[in-house]
């Protein structure tokens, strides 16, 4: 209907339909992804934090993946922040720069070392992000804790068909 | 009619100033300014909506957009005097199409 009232007004020559286009399909931005990383890294820490000394391959390894989940967190963050985060939405929440740093720092400090709590910390600030990133698309949230370990609470965009 | 065009400006190429979806009044008079947006007719692209990032010598405008997203400068290429179709006189607030893509 949209369209047809739209080639009707074209005919016009007074309205005509401008393209600003982008290199790529833009526009798909979801914190999702950056929470599912920040979380393996607390299930990453969990499995390290477990393992016998005597498996120090297991150990190598799981430190190395909580390395990689935590630099995903950041890659993830950084993008939404950067590509998404415009003016008006900083205007409406002005701590947004202030918060992507902070887990920016905080998925240093996951990376370091393997304190629990750091990685704790880093699912709590993403979750801030992610209420956020949320309701710029008017999307409400709710708080539940993901379906497998370690279950803690994350912020899901409750959508509607 | 009367100098004017009502674009409905599709992309997110021109945000913060342009938003997706919304409307623009452009003019069809013309001047040649660096940091004017202006309605292109693009050799590849179709009738876009750019922002003049600079004038070449030769008088052909080199274009870019406002997001970051934006198709780079170097694909736009330059354009002509010919092909400009209007100047932005200010974006139409309030006024919001549903997006239909992207």
């Amino acid at each position: 209907m949209t369209n047809i009232i739209t080639k009707a007004l074209e005919k016009t020559g007074l309205f005509v339909t401008a393209k600003a286009h982008c290199d790529v399909p833009c526009g798909i931005y979801d914190t999702g992804p950056a929470l599912y990383h920040a979380v393996s890294v607390v299930r990453l820490m969990d499995q390290f934090l477990a393992a016998d000394d005597s498996a120090f391959l297991t150990k190598a390894r799981l430190v190395a993946q909580k390395e990689e989940q935590a630099e995903k967190v950041k890659h993830e963050i950084r993008v939404i922040w950067g590509d998404y985060v415009k003016p008006p939405i900083v205007e409406k929440y002005p701590n947004i720069h202030e918060l992507a740093h902070a887990i920016m720092m905080q998925g240093s400090k996951c990376k370091q070392d393997c304190h629990r709590e750091d990685g704790e910390k880093l699912v709590e600030l993403v979750n801030e992000f992610a209420e956020i990133f949320w309701a710029t698309k008017g999307v409400t949230t709710g708080k539940a804790p993901c379906p497998y370990e370690p279950k803690l609470p994350v912020v899901y965009p409750k959508l509607e068909g | 009619m009367f100098g004017f065009k009502i674009a409905r400006i599709d992309g997110r190429s021109m945000e913060p100033m342009l938003v997706d979806g919304s409307f623009a009044l452009f003019r069809r008079r013309y001047r040649r300014e660096q940091g004017e947006v202006i309605l292109v007719n693009h050799k590849e692209f179709g009738l876009i909506v750019k922002q003049v990032a600079d004038i070449a010598p030769n008088g052909e405008m080199v274009l870019a957009g406002l997001s970051p997203e934006s198709t780079s400068t170097e694909r736009l290429g330059r354009v002509s005097r010919e092909q400009v179709q209007g100047t932005l006189v200010a974006p139409i607030p309030l006024l919001r199409w549903r997006r239909t893509r992207h």
